[in-house]
Protein backbone atom coordinates (compact mmCIF):
# COMPACT_ATOMS: atom_id res chain seq x y z
CA UNK A 1 0.00 0.00 0.00
CA UNK A 2 2.83 2.36 1.00
CA UNK A 3 4.72 1.46 -2.21
CA UNK A 4 1.68 2.33 -4.32
CA UNK A 5 1.39 5.69 -2.60
CA UNK A 6 5.11 6.34 -3.21
CA UNK A 7 4.66 5.41 -6.87
CA UNK A 8 1.86 7.92 -7.21
CA UNK A 9 3.95 10.64 -5.56
CA UNK A 10 6.89 9.93 -7.88
CA UNK A 11 4.60 9.88 -10.86
CA UNK A 12 2.94 13.14 -9.86
CA UNK A 13 6.35 14.77 -9.33
CA UNK A 14 7.54 13.67 -12.78
CA UNK A 15 4.37 14.89 -14.45
CA UNK A 16 4.48 18.18 -12.55
CA UNK A 17 8.14 18.64 -13.49
CA UNK A 18 7.37 18.00 -17.14
CA UNK A 19 4.47 20.44 -17.13
CA UNK A 20 6.52 23.04 -15.25
CA UNK A 21 9.38 22.64 -17.73
CA UNK A 22 6.99 23.19 -20.62
CA UNK A 23 5.40 26.17 -18.89
CA UNK A 24 8.88 27.61 -18.29
CA UNK A 25 9.78 27.06 -21.94
CA UNK A 26 6.65 28.92 -23.08
CA UNK A 27 7.27 31.69 -20.51
CA UNK A 28 10.85 32.13 -21.76
CA UNK A 29 9.54 32.23 -25.33
CA UNK A 30 7.02 34.93 -24.42
CA UNK A 31 9.68 36.89 -22.49
CA UNK A 32 12.17 36.79 -25.39
CA UNK A 33 9.49 37.74 -27.88
CA UNK A 34 8.32 40.68 -25.77
CA UNK A 35 11.91 41.83 -25.30
CA UNK A 36 12.51 41.65 -29.04
CA UNK A 37 9.21 43.41 -29.70
CA UNK A 38 10.10 46.30 -27.38
CA UNK A 39 13.48 46.68 -29.06
CA UNK A 40 11.82 46.45 -32.51
CA UNK A 41 9.33 49.21 -31.71
CA UNK A 42 12.11 51.37 -30.24
CA UNK A 43 14.06 50.96 -33.49
CA UNK A 44 10.94 51.76 -35.49
CA UNK A 45 10.43 54.90 -33.44
CA UNK A 46 14.06 55.88 -34.06
CA UNK A 47 13.64 55.32 -37.81
CA UNK A 48 10.49 57.47 -37.73
CA UNK A 49 12.36 60.22 -35.87
CA UNK A 50 15.26 60.02 -38.33
CA UNK A 51 12.84 60.20 -41.23
CA UNK A 52 11.13 63.23 -39.73
CA UNK A 53 14.54 64.80 -39.19
CA UNK A 54 15.48 64.16 -42.84
CA UNK A 55 12.12 65.54 -43.92
CA UNK A 56 12.66 68.65 -41.85
CA UNK A 57 16.17 69.10 -43.20
CA UNK A 58 14.93 68.60 -46.79
CA UNK A 59 12.20 71.17 -46.18
CA UNK A 60 14.82 73.62 -44.90
CA UNK A 61 16.98 72.91 -47.94
CA UNK A 62 13.97 73.44 -50.18
CA UNK A 63 13.21 76.69 -48.43
CA UNK A 64 16.84 77.82 -48.74
CA UNK A 65 16.92 76.96 -52.41
CA UNK A 66 13.63 78.82 -52.91
CA UNK A 67 15.02 81.91 -51.19
CA UNK A 68 18.08 81.73 -53.46
CA UNK A 69 15.80 81.43 -56.48
CA UNK A 70 13.76 84.46 -55.39
CA UNK A 71 16.90 86.43 -54.66
CA UNK A 72 18.38 85.56 -58.07
CA UNK A 73 15.15 86.38 -59.91
CA UNK A 74 14.83 89.70 -58.10
CA UNK A 75 18.46 90.56 -58.68
CA UNK A 76 18.70 89.43 -62.32
CA UNK A 77 15.35 90.54 -63.66
CA UNK A 78 13.14 92.62 -61.44
CA UNK A 79 15.78 94.78 -59.81
CA UNK A 80 17.47 95.38 -63.17
CA UNK A 81 14.21 96.32 -64.86
CA UNK A 82 13.20 98.62 -61.98
CA UNK A 83 16.64 100.27 -61.99
CA UNK A 84 16.39 100.85 -65.73
CA UNK A 85 12.90 102.26 -65.36
CA UNK A 86 14.05 104.54 -62.54
CA UNK A 87 17.07 105.65 -64.60
CA UNK A 88 14.90 106.48 -67.56
CA UNK A 89 12.43 108.43 -65.46
CA UNK A 90 15.22 110.26 -63.58
CA UNK A 91 16.89 111.34 -66.79
CA UNK A 92 13.61 112.56 -68.24
CA UNK A 93 13.83 115.89 -70.02
CA UNK A 94 10.36 117.26 -69.27
CA UNK A 95 10.69 119.91 -71.98
CA UNK A 96 11.14 117.37 -74.77
CA UNK A 97 7.66 115.94 -75.25
CA UNK A 98 8.79 113.22 -77.65
CA UNK A 99 11.49 111.99 -75.27
CA UNK A 100 9.02 112.02 -72.35
CA UNK A 101 6.60 109.90 -74.33
CA UNK A 102 9.31 107.48 -75.46
CA UNK A 103 10.89 107.05 -72.00
CA UNK A 104 7.54 106.72 -70.18
CA UNK A 105 6.43 104.06 -72.69
CA UNK A 106 9.72 102.18 -72.22
CA UNK A 107 9.39 102.45 -68.43
CA UNK A 108 5.82 101.16 -68.56
CA UNK A 109 7.04 98.21 -70.64
CA UNK A 110 9.76 97.52 -68.05
CA UNK A 111 7.25 97.78 -65.18
CA UNK A 112 4.85 95.42 -66.99
CA UNK A 113 7.74 93.00 -67.44
CA UNK A 114 8.47 93.28 -63.69
CA UNK A 115 4.85 92.58 -62.80
CA UNK A 116 4.85 89.53 -65.09
CA UNK A 117 8.09 88.25 -63.57
CA UNK A 118 6.74 88.72 -60.05
CA UNK A 119 3.56 86.90 -61.05
CA UNK A 120 5.65 84.02 -62.49
CA UNK A 121 7.72 83.78 -59.29
CA UNK A 122 4.60 83.85 -57.19
CA UNK A 123 2.99 81.07 -59.27
CA UNK A 124 6.05 78.87 -59.18
CA UNK A 125 6.33 79.22 -55.40
CA UNK A 126 2.69 78.72 -54.59
CA UNK A 127 2.10 75.17 -53.41
CA UNK A 128 -1.65 75.66 -52.96
CA UNK A 129 -2.33 74.45 -56.48
CA UNK A 130 -0.77 71.09 -55.57
CA UNK A 131 -2.87 70.80 -52.44
CA UNK A 132 -6.04 71.80 -54.29
CA UNK A 133 -5.62 70.25 -57.73
CA UNK A 134 -2.80 67.76 -57.45
CA UNK A 135 0.62 67.21 -58.96
CA UNK A 136 -0.38 66.70 -62.59
CA UNK A 137 -2.34 69.96 -62.78
CA UNK A 138 0.52 71.88 -61.11
CA UNK A 139 2.95 70.35 -63.59
CA UNK A 140 0.75 71.39 -66.52
CA UNK A 141 0.99 75.01 -65.30
CA UNK A 142 4.73 74.68 -64.75
CA UNK A 143 5.24 73.27 -68.26
CA UNK A 144 3.22 76.14 -69.70
CA UNK A 145 5.31 78.65 -67.71
CA UNK A 146 8.53 77.16 -69.09
CA UNK A 147 7.12 77.12 -72.64
CA UNK A 148 6.11 80.76 -72.27
CA UNK A 149 9.67 81.66 -71.26
CA UNK A 150 10.65 80.42 -74.75
CA UNK A 151 14.13 79.26 -73.82
CA UNK A 152 13.58 75.81 -75.34
CA UNK A 153 10.72 73.75 -76.68
CA UNK A 154 9.13 71.40 -74.18
CA UNK A 155 6.96 68.34 -74.79
CA UNK A 156 5.17 66.55 -71.99
CA UNK A 157 3.31 63.22 -71.68
CA UNK A 158 1.19 61.68 -69.01
CA UNK A 159 0.27 57.98 -69.20
CA UNK A 160 -1.52 55.64 -66.81
CA UNK A 161 -4.17 56.68 -64.30
CA UNK A 162 -2.94 59.47 -62.03
CA UNK A 163 -3.16 58.52 -58.36
CA UNK A 164 -3.39 61.33 -55.83
CA UNK A 165 -0.71 61.02 -53.18
CA UNK A 166 -0.15 62.86 -49.94
CA UNK A 167 0.09 66.64 -50.67
CA UNK A 168 3.47 66.88 -48.93
CA UNK A 169 4.81 64.04 -51.08
CA UNK A 170 3.43 65.59 -54.29
CA UNK A 171 5.01 68.92 -53.32
CA UNK A 172 8.42 67.27 -52.93
CA UNK A 173 8.05 65.56 -56.35
CA UNK A 174 6.99 68.88 -57.86
CA UNK A 175 10.04 70.66 -56.41
CA UNK A 176 12.35 67.92 -57.68
CA UNK A 177 10.96 68.34 -61.21
CA UNK A 178 11.23 72.14 -60.85
CA UNK A 179 14.86 71.75 -59.76
CA UNK A 180 15.56 69.57 -62.80
CA UNK A 181 14.12 72.22 -65.14
CA UNK A 182 15.98 74.99 -63.32
CA UNK A 183 19.19 73.05 -63.99
CA UNK A 184 18.28 72.76 -67.70
CA UNK A 185 17.54 76.50 -67.83
CA UNK A 186 20.73 77.48 -65.98
CA UNK A 187 23.30 75.04 -67.34
CA UNK A 188 22.11 72.94 -70.27
CA UNK A 189 21.58 75.49 -73.06
CA UNK A 190 19.08 73.01 -74.44
CA UNK A 191 16.91 73.55 -77.50
CA UNK A 192 14.43 70.85 -76.67
CA UNK A 193 13.33 69.04 -73.51
CA UNK A 194 10.77 66.37 -72.66
CA UNK A 195 8.89 65.49 -69.50
CA UNK A 196 7.04 62.21 -69.18
CA UNK A 197 5.05 60.81 -66.26
CA UNK A 198 3.71 57.29 -66.03
CA UNK A 199 1.52 56.01 -63.21
CA UNK A 200 0.99 52.35 -62.46
CA UNK A 201 -0.70 50.90 -59.38
CA UNK A 202 2.41 50.94 -57.26
CA UNK A 203 4.81 53.49 -58.70
CA UNK A 204 5.14 56.83 -60.44
CA UNK A 205 7.82 56.94 -63.15
CA UNK A 206 9.18 60.34 -64.18
CA UNK A 207 11.63 60.98 -67.02
CA UNK A 208 13.14 64.34 -67.95
CA UNK A 209 15.29 64.54 -71.09
CA UNK A 210 17.10 67.42 -72.74
CA UNK A 211 19.39 67.81 -75.73
CA UNK A 212 21.68 70.30 -73.96
CA UNK A 213 25.31 70.36 -72.94
CA UNK A 214 25.21 67.30 -70.70
CA UNK A 215 27.86 66.68 -68.09
CA UNK A 216 30.15 64.07 -66.63
CA UNK A 217 27.98 62.35 -64.01
CA UNK A 218 31.02 60.89 -62.23
CA UNK A 219 32.59 64.34 -61.80
CA UNK A 220 29.26 65.84 -60.75
CA UNK A 221 28.92 63.21 -58.02
CA UNK A 222 32.51 63.66 -56.91
CA UNK A 223 32.01 67.41 -56.57
CA UNK A 224 28.69 66.87 -54.79
CA UNK A 225 26.72 69.37 -56.91
CA UNK A 226 24.10 70.87 -54.60
CA UNK A 227 21.22 70.67 -57.10
CA UNK A 228 21.76 66.99 -57.83
CA UNK A 229 22.35 66.17 -54.19
CA UNK A 230 19.12 67.94 -53.20
CA UNK A 231 17.16 66.03 -55.79
CA UNK A 232 18.69 62.73 -54.72
CA UNK A 233 18.00 63.39 -51.02
CA UNK A 234 14.41 64.29 -51.70
CA UNK A 235 13.81 61.23 -53.90
CA UNK A 236 15.42 58.96 -51.31
CA UNK A 237 13.22 60.50 -48.65
CA UNK A 238 10.23 59.29 -50.67
CA UNK A 239 11.88 55.83 -50.82
CA UNK A 240 12.32 56.36 -54.54
CA UNK A 241 15.26 56.03 -56.91
CA UNK A 242 16.95 58.52 -59.22
CA UNK A 243 19.05 57.60 -62.25
CA UNK A 244 21.10 60.18 -64.15
CA UNK A 245 22.41 59.41 -67.63
CA UNK A 246 24.46 62.12 -69.21
CA UNK A 247 27.54 62.70 -71.32
CA UNK A 248 29.12 66.05 -72.24
CA UNK A 249 27.52 67.31 -75.49
CA UNK A 250 24.95 64.49 -75.54
CA UNK A 251 22.20 65.84 -73.31
CA UNK A 252 20.87 64.50 -70.08
CA UNK A 253 18.27 62.00 -69.01
CA UNK A 254 16.89 61.94 -65.48
CA UNK A 255 14.66 59.06 -64.37
CA UNK A 256 12.80 58.88 -61.07
CA UNK A 257 10.79 56.01 -59.68
CA UNK A 258 8.60 56.92 -56.71
CA UNK A 259 6.53 54.35 -54.84
CA UNK A 260 2.85 55.23 -54.38
CA UNK A 261 1.58 54.37 -50.89
CA UNK B 1 -28.02 -1.40 -14.98
CA UNK B 2 -29.35 0.64 -17.89
CA UNK B 3 -27.14 2.13 -20.58
CA UNK B 4 -27.06 5.60 -19.05
CA UNK B 5 -26.03 4.30 -15.64
CA UNK B 6 -23.34 2.14 -17.26
CA UNK B 7 -21.96 5.18 -19.09
CA UNK B 8 -22.01 7.37 -15.96
CA UNK B 9 -20.22 4.62 -14.02
CA UNK B 10 -17.54 4.46 -16.72
CA UNK B 11 -17.14 8.24 -16.79
CA UNK B 12 -17.01 8.35 -13.01
CA UNK B 13 -14.31 5.70 -12.87
CA UNK B 14 -12.33 7.79 -15.39
CA UNK B 15 -12.68 11.03 -13.38
CA UNK B 16 -15.03 12.32 -16.10
CA UNK B 17 -11.93 12.94 -18.22
CA UNK B 18 -13.69 12.11 -21.51
CA UNK B 19 -16.54 14.42 -20.58
CA UNK B 20 -14.02 17.22 -19.85
CA UNK B 21 -12.39 16.66 -23.26
CA UNK B 22 -15.80 16.67 -25.01
CA UNK B 23 -16.97 19.84 -23.24
CA UNK B 24 -13.83 21.81 -24.13
CA UNK B 25 -13.97 20.55 -27.71
CA UNK B 26 -17.61 21.61 -27.95
CA UNK B 27 -16.69 25.09 -26.67
CA UNK B 28 -13.90 25.29 -29.28
CA UNK B 29 -16.29 24.16 -32.04
CA UNK B 30 -18.97 26.71 -31.09
CA UNK B 31 -16.37 29.51 -30.82
CA UNK B 32 -14.88 28.47 -34.16
CA UNK B 33 -18.28 28.43 -35.86
CA UNK B 34 -19.02 31.93 -34.54
CA UNK B 35 -15.67 33.66 -34.83
CA UNK B 36 -13.38 31.74 -37.21
CA UNK B 37 -12.85 33.20 -40.63
CA UNK B 38 -14.07 30.85 -43.30
CA UNK B 39 -10.65 30.10 -44.77
CA UNK B 40 -9.29 26.63 -45.55
CA UNK B 41 -7.21 26.38 -42.34
CA UNK B 42 -10.17 27.23 -40.09
CA UNK B 43 -12.36 24.76 -41.97
CA UNK B 44 -9.69 22.05 -41.49
CA UNK B 45 -9.47 22.73 -37.75
CA UNK B 46 -13.23 22.82 -37.34
CA UNK B 47 -13.61 19.58 -39.32
CA UNK B 48 -10.97 17.93 -37.12
CA UNK B 49 -12.64 19.17 -33.90
CA UNK B 50 -16.13 18.11 -35.03
CA UNK B 51 -14.81 14.70 -36.14
CA UNK B 52 -13.05 14.20 -32.78
CA UNK B 53 -16.11 15.34 -30.84
CA UNK B 54 -18.47 13.07 -32.79
CA UNK B 55 -16.19 10.09 -32.26
CA UNK B 56 -16.17 10.70 -28.48
CA UNK B 57 -19.98 10.91 -28.48
CA UNK B 58 -20.38 7.80 -30.64
CA UNK B 59 -17.78 5.87 -28.60
CA UNK B 60 -19.17 6.63 -25.17
CA UNK B 61 -22.81 7.28 -26.00
CA UNK B 62 -23.46 4.26 -28.18
CA UNK B 63 -20.66 1.74 -28.71
CA UNK B 64 -19.67 1.30 -25.08
CA UNK B 65 -23.03 -0.30 -24.43
CA UNK B 66 -22.63 -2.96 -27.16
CA UNK B 67 -19.02 -4.05 -26.74
CA UNK B 68 -17.22 -5.78 -23.93
CA UNK B 69 -14.93 -3.46 -21.95
CA UNK B 70 -11.80 -4.90 -23.55
CA UNK B 71 -13.22 -4.74 -27.09
CA UNK B 72 -14.44 -1.21 -26.41
CA UNK B 73 -10.98 -0.18 -25.23
CA UNK B 74 -9.43 -1.57 -28.41
CA UNK B 75 -12.11 0.07 -30.53
CA UNK B 76 -11.30 3.43 -28.91
CA UNK B 77 -7.68 2.82 -29.93
CA UNK B 78 -8.85 2.36 -33.53
CA UNK B 79 -10.93 5.56 -33.50
CA UNK B 80 -7.99 7.35 -31.86
CA UNK B 81 -5.92 6.34 -34.89
CA UNK B 82 -8.46 7.96 -37.20
CA UNK B 83 -8.42 11.07 -34.99
CA UNK B 84 -4.58 11.07 -35.08
CA UNK B 85 -4.75 11.02 -38.88
CA UNK B 86 -7.25 13.91 -39.02
CA UNK B 87 -5.21 15.78 -36.40
CA UNK B 88 -1.94 15.42 -38.28
CA UNK B 89 -3.54 16.50 -41.58
CA UNK B 90 -5.12 19.59 -39.98
CA UNK B 91 -1.99 20.64 -38.09
CA UNK B 92 0.39 19.95 -40.99
CA UNK B 93 -1.83 21.99 -43.30
CA UNK B 94 -1.58 24.78 -40.73
CA UNK B 95 2.19 24.39 -40.20
CA UNK B 96 2.81 24.40 -43.97
CA UNK B 97 1.09 27.79 -44.08
CA UNK B 98 2.96 29.40 -41.18
CA UNK B 99 6.49 28.00 -41.40
CA UNK B 100 8.82 29.77 -43.82
CA UNK B 101 11.67 27.24 -43.79
CA UNK B 102 11.55 25.43 -47.14
CA UNK B 103 13.42 22.40 -45.78
CA UNK B 104 10.95 21.98 -42.90
CA UNK B 105 8.05 22.28 -45.31
CA UNK B 106 9.59 19.67 -47.60
CA UNK B 107 10.15 17.38 -44.61
CA UNK B 108 6.57 17.87 -43.41
CA UNK B 109 5.23 16.93 -46.86
CA UNK B 110 7.31 13.74 -46.79
CA UNK B 111 6.23 12.92 -43.21
CA UNK B 112 2.60 13.47 -44.16
CA UNK B 113 2.92 10.92 -46.98
CA UNK B 114 4.78 8.49 -44.68
CA UNK B 115 2.09 8.83 -42.01
CA UNK B 116 -0.70 8.34 -44.57
CA UNK B 117 1.01 5.16 -45.81
CA UNK B 118 1.35 3.86 -42.22
CA UNK B 119 -2.36 4.51 -41.59
CA UNK B 120 -3.34 2.89 -44.90
CA UNK B 121 -1.27 -0.24 -44.11
CA UNK B 122 -2.64 -0.33 -40.58
CA UNK B 123 -6.25 -0.16 -41.71
CA UNK B 124 -6.05 -2.38 -44.82
CA UNK B 125 -4.06 -5.18 -43.24
CA UNK B 126 -6.41 -5.16 -40.24
CA UNK B 127 -3.63 -6.31 -37.93
CA UNK B 128 -6.15 -8.34 -35.92
CA UNK B 129 -9.01 -5.90 -35.68
CA UNK B 130 -10.10 -5.19 -32.07
CA UNK B 131 -7.25 -7.20 -30.58
CA UNK B 132 -4.55 -6.16 -28.13
CA UNK B 133 -1.94 -6.17 -30.89
CA UNK B 134 -4.15 -3.76 -32.85
CA UNK B 135 -4.30 -1.49 -29.80
CA UNK B 136 -0.49 -1.53 -29.44
CA UNK B 137 0.01 -0.53 -33.08
CA UNK B 138 -2.64 2.14 -32.69
CA UNK B 139 -0.82 3.62 -29.68
CA UNK B 140 2.44 3.49 -31.59
CA UNK B 141 0.79 5.42 -34.42
CA UNK B 142 -0.36 7.97 -31.82
CA UNK B 143 3.23 8.35 -30.62
CA UNK B 144 4.49 8.77 -34.20
CA UNK B 145 1.84 11.42 -34.88
CA UNK B 146 2.74 13.41 -31.77
CA UNK B 147 6.45 13.05 -32.49
CA UNK B 148 5.81 14.41 -36.00
CA UNK B 149 4.08 17.44 -34.47
CA UNK B 150 6.88 18.46 -32.09
CA UNK B 151 9.64 19.50 -34.59
CA UNK B 152 7.42 21.92 -36.59
CA UNK B 153 6.39 23.49 -33.27
CA UNK B 154 10.06 24.11 -32.43
CA UNK B 155 10.68 25.51 -35.91
CA UNK B 156 7.68 27.84 -35.45
CA UNK B 157 9.03 29.09 -32.10
CA UNK B 158 12.46 29.58 -33.65
CA UNK B 159 11.03 31.55 -36.58
CA UNK B 160 8.83 33.53 -34.21
CA UNK B 161 11.91 34.79 -32.40
CA UNK B 162 13.87 35.28 -35.62
CA UNK B 163 11.34 37.36 -37.54
CA UNK B 164 10.18 40.91 -36.85
CA UNK B 165 7.79 40.85 -33.89
CA UNK B 166 5.21 43.28 -35.27
CA UNK B 167 2.07 41.69 -33.85
CA UNK B 168 1.49 41.23 -30.13
CA UNK B 169 2.09 37.57 -29.28
CA UNK B 170 -1.21 37.15 -27.43
CA UNK B 171 -3.10 38.45 -30.45
CA UNK B 172 -1.54 35.88 -32.78
CA UNK B 173 -3.83 32.84 -33.32
CA UNK B 174 -0.86 30.81 -34.56
CA UNK B 175 0.94 31.25 -31.21
CA UNK B 176 -2.00 29.79 -29.27
CA UNK B 177 -2.49 26.93 -31.71
CA UNK B 178 1.19 25.93 -31.74
CA UNK B 179 1.56 26.32 -27.96
CA UNK B 180 -1.52 24.13 -27.46
CA UNK B 181 -0.41 21.34 -29.77
CA UNK B 182 3.18 21.53 -28.49
CA UNK B 183 2.04 21.17 -24.87
CA UNK B 184 -0.38 18.37 -25.74
CA UNK B 185 2.20 16.48 -27.84
CA UNK B 186 5.06 16.65 -25.34
CA UNK B 187 2.93 15.70 -22.34
CA UNK B 188 0.94 12.97 -24.11
CA UNK B 189 3.85 11.09 -25.71
CA UNK B 190 4.82 9.50 -22.34
CA UNK B 191 1.17 8.60 -21.80
CA UNK B 192 0.93 6.81 -25.16
CA UNK B 193 4.20 5.01 -24.41
CA UNK B 194 3.29 3.77 -20.93
CA UNK B 195 -0.46 3.39 -21.35
CA UNK B 196 -0.48 -0.38 -22.05
CA UNK B 197 2.09 -1.12 -19.36
CA UNK B 198 0.08 0.85 -16.84
CA UNK B 199 -3.11 -0.92 -17.95
CA UNK B 200 -1.41 -4.30 -17.59
CA UNK B 201 0.77 -3.87 -14.48
CA UNK B 202 -0.91 -1.06 -12.54
CA UNK B 203 -4.47 -0.88 -13.87
CA UNK B 204 -5.62 1.26 -10.92
CA UNK B 205 -3.32 4.08 -12.08
CA UNK B 206 -4.55 3.97 -15.65
CA UNK B 207 -7.41 6.42 -15.17
CA UNK B 208 -5.36 9.03 -13.32
CA UNK B 209 -2.53 8.69 -15.86
CA UNK B 210 -4.98 9.14 -18.70
CA UNK B 211 -6.50 12.19 -17.01
CA UNK B 212 -3.20 13.90 -16.27
CA UNK B 213 -1.25 13.03 -19.39
CA UNK B 214 -3.94 12.91 -22.04
CA UNK B 215 -7.30 14.45 -21.14
CA UNK B 216 -6.00 17.60 -19.43
CA UNK B 217 -3.37 18.39 -22.14
CA UNK B 218 -5.87 17.82 -24.96
CA UNK B 219 -8.42 19.98 -23.12
CA UNK B 220 -5.76 22.70 -22.76
CA UNK B 221 -5.16 22.32 -26.50
CA UNK B 222 -8.90 22.87 -27.10
CA UNK B 223 -8.85 25.93 -24.80
CA UNK B 224 -5.91 27.36 -26.76
CA UNK B 225 -7.73 26.66 -30.05
CA UNK B 226 -10.74 28.51 -28.61
CA UNK B 227 -8.46 31.42 -27.75
CA UNK B 228 -7.06 31.32 -31.32
CA UNK B 229 -10.59 31.54 -32.74
CA UNK B 230 -11.32 34.41 -30.35
CA UNK B 231 -8.42 36.41 -31.83
CA UNK B 232 -10.84 36.93 -34.76
CA UNK B 233 -7.95 36.87 -37.20
CA UNK B 234 -6.88 34.44 -39.92
CA UNK B 235 -5.46 31.49 -37.97
CA UNK B 236 -2.16 31.58 -39.84
CA UNK B 237 -1.24 35.05 -38.49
Amino acid sequence: MQKNADDIVVFLIIVSALILALAAFIAIMVYLYRKKQISFFQNLEQIKLDHEKTLMSAQLEMQESTFQHISREIHDNISLSLTLAKLRLNTLNRDDRNEVEEKVTASVTLLTQCINDLSDISKSLNSDIIKQQGLTRALEDEVQRIRDAGMFTLDSWLTGNPIYMDAQKELIIFRVIQEAFNNIIKHAEARHAELSLHYDRERLYIAIDDDGNGFDTRLAREHQKAGLRNMETRVKMLRGTMIISSLPEFGTNLSFTIPID
Amino acid sequence: MDRFEKMIKLLDSRYYSDLIVAVFELIAIITGLIYARKDKTSVFFLAYLIFDFLIIIVDYGILYCYFSEKEFSNFVCFTNTLISFAELLAYYHFFLKIIHSKNTNKLMKILRVVFSVIIAIFITTGYGFLTNRFAYVSLLIGVIELLFLVPPSFVYFYELLKNEPIIDLYKRPSFWIVTGIFFYSVVSIPDYLIERSVAYYKPKYWNITNLLLFSIPISINSIFLTKAFLCKKTLTI
